[in-house]
């Protein structure tokens, strides 16, 4: 640009001092073009707006098309304009986008591309840069960004269709073939009156057109209002298959607690792993892996004790809305050296309510754990615990259980779920 | 986002391009890019030609500004087709020196007849003797320099713009993935950034030279030597080429420097693995052409020289400036000449040193300017004149060779064949014309001899009849006839052509009628007509020969009977 500014000082010499009119016009030309640079390729970037259009959540294995608005709202064109968009390698679906248009005055232009769920995580799409500059090279290259937005994959969900999980509440909505829990709001039938049936039960319009007493007949049902307890603590899974295992015991929690809002039963969430979205504070910047793109437990947010840094418990509550909450959460939870499971169950389902279920989602059912699982009972919840790291002698650890009060599962791979896969 | 309330239209991106986009423009590298370098180096060099126009009146130095711009346009399409793939191996100093001698004869052949100087058949034979004719005129020596700078400058541009291009390879080869990328088939790198950066440098340098041309071309230069102040030089107006040069010059740099910015960031993208819009490159090119040709427009409306306020308040400045400067001169000066006052002076009374005698040179006598040897010059410029044709039919021919414009060496080799075997037959009329010749005037001889020996001497000699030539037969039974039929008293005259000699023998020997006229027939085919006689020809005419032959001799016969008879 130096030599530019040489020229027309020198061309501004002739014309001033030699007096040749005709430079004037020459200098005219060469300071228009030089001012038109300066003044409009700043200008032109600014006169450009962006944005994502996208939906924000999205199931595993779910493609989502994301589209690039950019609008010119200045009259004037715009050359050129290189847009790149930052995107996580988990993401990816095809070519990146690094993309050259031009834009016309007011147009608008569209650029859609796919992103891939195929690993649950909270994302980052973006950030979008922005470069542009004038067509003689006599400005530097302007740049602007458009901030980055985000994307929830949720974990993989597994149809269950039937659990078959006792319950110790009386009512509730699934059927159940323990006689003792029948509900009067779902008559079944009729049968013979026999000695020690309640008289409330006699059906007087049937007995009266029979002329026998018979009863009426209830189906019966339990009441599922269940947590899932989700231990993520890091120490307690074995360290060659960790990241599988924790992976896995999230997927499981996934589903059943779809299951469970499908078959309209309250679930709630407790579990002692990270949340890095939970963990900022309005000061902090999210931190995401640069390779997978997925949000990082920040450095400068480490909390102090272990039970501070464990997100808070979601209560029981039926509905979409409700396991739409649990599933983000269990989407950006991580594993982490927190608070052990021993110590963190009995503390965290303080706040729940009698007789409630609690699937107890933990790598292994070893002694420490039925013990903390005995004192659900002993505080008159009904645990069921589910072990995700295989276990030869899993027989040992049902029976310890079932001496122990409640019942455990082995969970180590889908097969596994086979049980509550395939309806009857 | 808040999206803006603008009527819009929307266009569907996929994000996915043809790699080949990257590729240059057809249309940009071979019209518009030759074309705007053409005008741009050949008006920066139309301002100096308009400058010696000025300087120096006489020559006609605007006409060559028009082989500037036909020296342009070749330098920058030889260029372009010497880096095709097809043409890398030909040698291209040689090629560039053939190109060269090619401009140069072309050059010697336009300024000929630009200044109406064409020479002529006359003239012609001084060239052969003093061949520095060929490098006469102002116009054409200047002009041999203007051209070498044009080409140079061409070559250098036009070289810079070839190496801005992408090509087809480099866009494939950036288009493969990582993994699919040989190291064998990967493309030179180029900074084309700094091609553009030498480009632009290269212009800026180009309008600043151009600039003091023009101011140089207002300048009154006959006033130079009568003014002391140089801001009072008188001014001329600014010539209308001058005019158009400085626009042409300073529009077709934007463009090109405009071209050039595209090409460095198409070569940025595609190493980058950005995927282009189609449009992109049609809304630059319109885009600079209208933003330029807005501001050239503009421009045109704005005041001009020194009706503009800040012109004055400038000028001003400059003057001030200038006054400043000549005090801080002026103060300079006088303490320096206070400061050499105070140095004391030589002594006045120190005698002189002693003047060394003056040696007075004796004038050397003049050589005699020698005489001009005619047949070294000769030789010389023999010599020269080779040297020149040499080097003209090799640079021609290796310039057109390459090419394409090949010589057909089959229809060569036939016009060649056809050509010798006309010389041949050529050769052979004209032989056999002058054996015929020779052979008339050694018979003529012989008959001069041998009328001035007839006293003398018999002119009996012996020839072998059936050694000579079917030709060479015929004459000989005519002539041996001719010869009998003198003796018997019929004479051939001087002046007689055979066909007389025919009448008179028939009218001696009327019964010899049909034999006389066949031979002098054959005769006349014989000595005169380029036709062939075969042995065959010859046959009959031997018989009508013998029979005259015997005629004679008994006529022969009867008369020397009838003289040695007694008379009764």
């Amino acid at each position: 640009m130096g030599q530019f500014s040489t020229l027309i000082l020198i061309l501004l010499f002739i014309a001033f001092l030699l007096r040749v009119d005709f430079i004037f016009y020459i200098i005219y030309v060469c300071v228009g073009v030089y001012a038109w640079s300066r003044w409009y390729t700043p200008r032109s970037l600014g006169r450009v707006t962006a944005g994502r259009f996208y939906s924000d959540h999205a199931f595993w294995g779910e493609t989502i098309p994301v589209t690039l608005r950019l609008v010119n709202s200045s009259r004037l064109p715009l050359p050129w304009l290189q847009v790149t968009e930052s995107l996580a390698t988990e993401l990816k679906l095809g070519e990146p986008i690094n993309q050259v248009l031009s834009l016309r005055g007011r147009q608008t232009a569209e650029i859609t591309y796919h992103v891939n769920g195929r690993r649950r995580g909270y994302y980052r799409l973006g950030p979008m840069r922005l470069a542009t500059s004038d067509l003689f090279g006599l400005m530097s290259e302007q740049h602007g960004t458009i901030p980055a937005d985000f994307l929830t994959v949720y974990p993989r969900i597994i149809p269950l269709t039937r659990l078959g999980l006792p319950s110790r509440l009386p009512f509730g909505t699934i059927a159940s073939r323990q006689r003792l829990f029948e509900d009067p709001a779902r008559p079944m039938g009729v049968r013979d009156f026999r000695s020690g049936d309640s008289l409330r039960q006699i059906n007087w319009k049937v007995s009266a057109h029979t002329r026998s007493l018979v009863v009426k007949t209830f189906q019966p049902a339990i009441s599922l209002e269940t947590a899932v307890l989700l231990n993520l603590n890091a120490g307690e899974y074995e360290r060659q298959s960790r990241q599988i295992h924790i992976e896995w015991a999230i997927e499981v929690a996934a589903s059943l607690a779809a299951h469970l809002e499908r078959q309209r039963q309250a679930v709630g969430l407790m579990t002692n792993g990270v949340d890095p979205l939970y963990e900022l504070t309005d000061g902090d910047s999210a931190e995401f892996d640069e390779a997978s793109g997925r949000l990082l437990r920040s450095k400068m947010a480490r909390a102090p004790s272990l039970a501070a840094s464990t997100p808070p418990a979601i209560p029981p509550r039926s509905g979409r809305p409700h396991l739409m909450k649990i599933l983000e959460r269990l989407a950006r939870v991580e594993a982490d050296k927190t608070i052990a499971f021993k110590q963190w169950a009995p503390t965290a389902c303080l706040h729940l309510t009698w007789g409630v279920t609690i699937l107890a989602i933990t790598p292994i059912g070893d002694e420490v754990t039925c013990q903390a699982l005995h004192r659900l009972v002993r505080a008159g919840f009904n645990p069921i615990l589910i072990t995700v790291e295989p276990d030869y002698n899993f027989g040992q650890v049902r029976e310890r259980a079932r001496r122990l009060g409640f019942i455990a599962y082995n969970v180590t791979r889908l097969r596994d779920l086979d049980q509550w896969r395939h309806s009857r | 986002m808040n999206q803006p309330d603008l009527p819009t239209t929307t266009t569907s991106e996929t994000g996915v391009t043809e790699p080949l986009s990257f590729v240059t423009n057809t249309w940009s590298r071979t019209v518009v890019q030759p074309i705007l370098i053409a005008l741009l180096i050949s008006s920066l060099f139309t301002g100096i030609l308009v400058f010696l126009d000025v300087l120096m009146p006489d020559a006609q130095w605007l006409l060559l500004s028009f082989f500037c711009l036909f020296v342009a346009l070749e330098g920058i399409y030889t260029t372009f087709w010497l880096n095709h793939l097809d043409r890398r191996t030909v040698n291209r100093l040689a090629y560039r020196a053939a190109e060269f001698v090619v401009i140069v004869i072309l050059l010697r052949l336009y300024t000929w007849i630009v200044s109406g100087d064409l020479p002529e058949p006359r003239p012609l034979q001084a060239f052969l003797r003093s061949p520095e004719v060929l490098f006469g005129g102002v116009l054409f020596l200047a002009g041999i320099v203007i051209i070498l700078l044009v080409w140079q400058r061409v070559l250098e541009i036009s070289e810079v713009f070839t190496q801005l291009a992408i090509d087809t390879a480099e866009a494939v080869y950036y288009s493969l993935t990582p993994q699919e990328r040989q190291v064998s088939s990967r493309p030179l790198r180029i900074d084309r950034s700094q091609l553009v950066a030498t480009f632009f440098e290269q212009w800026i340098w180009g309008g600043i030279i151009l600039a003091v041309c023009t101011t140089l071309s207002t300048l009154d230069l006959r006033t130079i030597t009568t003014v002391s102040n140089p801001l009072a030089i008188g001014r001329l107006g600014l010539p209308p080429m001058m005019l158009a040069a400085l626009l042409v010059y300073f529009v077709s740099g934007f463009l090109l420097l405009s071209q050039g910015r595209l090409a460095a960031m198409n070569a940025r993208w595609l190493n980058e693995g950005a995927a282009k819009n189609a449009q992109v490159e049609r809304s630059w090119h319109r885009a600079s052409l209208w933003v330029l040709l807005t501001i050239v427009v503009a421009a045109a409306f704005l005041p001009l020289g020194e009706t503009l306020a800040i012109s004055r308040i400038l000028q001003a400045i400059i003057g001030a400036l200038t006054l400043a400067f000549y005090l801080l001169s002026f103060l300079f000066f006088s303490l320096l000449s206070l400061l050499f006052q105070q140095v004391p002076a030589p002594d006045p009374e120190r005698p002189p040193e002693a003047l060394q005698d003056i040696v007075v040179p004796t004038p050397e006598p003049r050589a005699t300017p020698a005489a001009p040897n005619d047949m070294a010059q000769i030789v010389v410029s023999s010599l020269f004149w080779t040297v020149i044709i040499v080097v003209t039919i090799i640079a021609i021919s290796f310039y057109l060779r390459e090419r394409g414009y090949r010589l057909n060496v089959h229809s060569v080799k036939r016009l060649w064949s056809g050509f010798s075997g006309w010389l041949r037959h050529l050769w052979r009329g004209i032989s056999m014309q002058a054996r015929d010749l020779q052979h008339a005037v050694r018979t003529r001889l012989r008959v001069e001899v041998q009328e001035e020996d007839k006293s003398k001497k018999s002119p009996w000699r012996f020839i072998r009849v059936n050694a000579l030539s079917p030709r060479e037969q015929i004459r000989y039974f005519y002539l041996s006839t001719a010869r009998r039929a003198a003796e018997q008293g019929v004479e051939r005259r001087q002046s007689e052509t055979p066909l007389e000699y025919a009448e008179d023998l028939k009218e001696s020997w009327p019964d010899t009628e049909i034999d006389v006229e066949e031979l002098t027939e054959a005769f006349l085919k014989a000595r005169y007509s380029p036709q062939s006689i075969e042995k065959e020809d010859v046959n009959p005419v031997k018989r009508r020969w013998k029979h005259l032959r015997a005629n004679l001799r008994r006529r022969g016969k009867r008369e020397d009977e009838a003289t040695s008879a007694p008379p009764e």
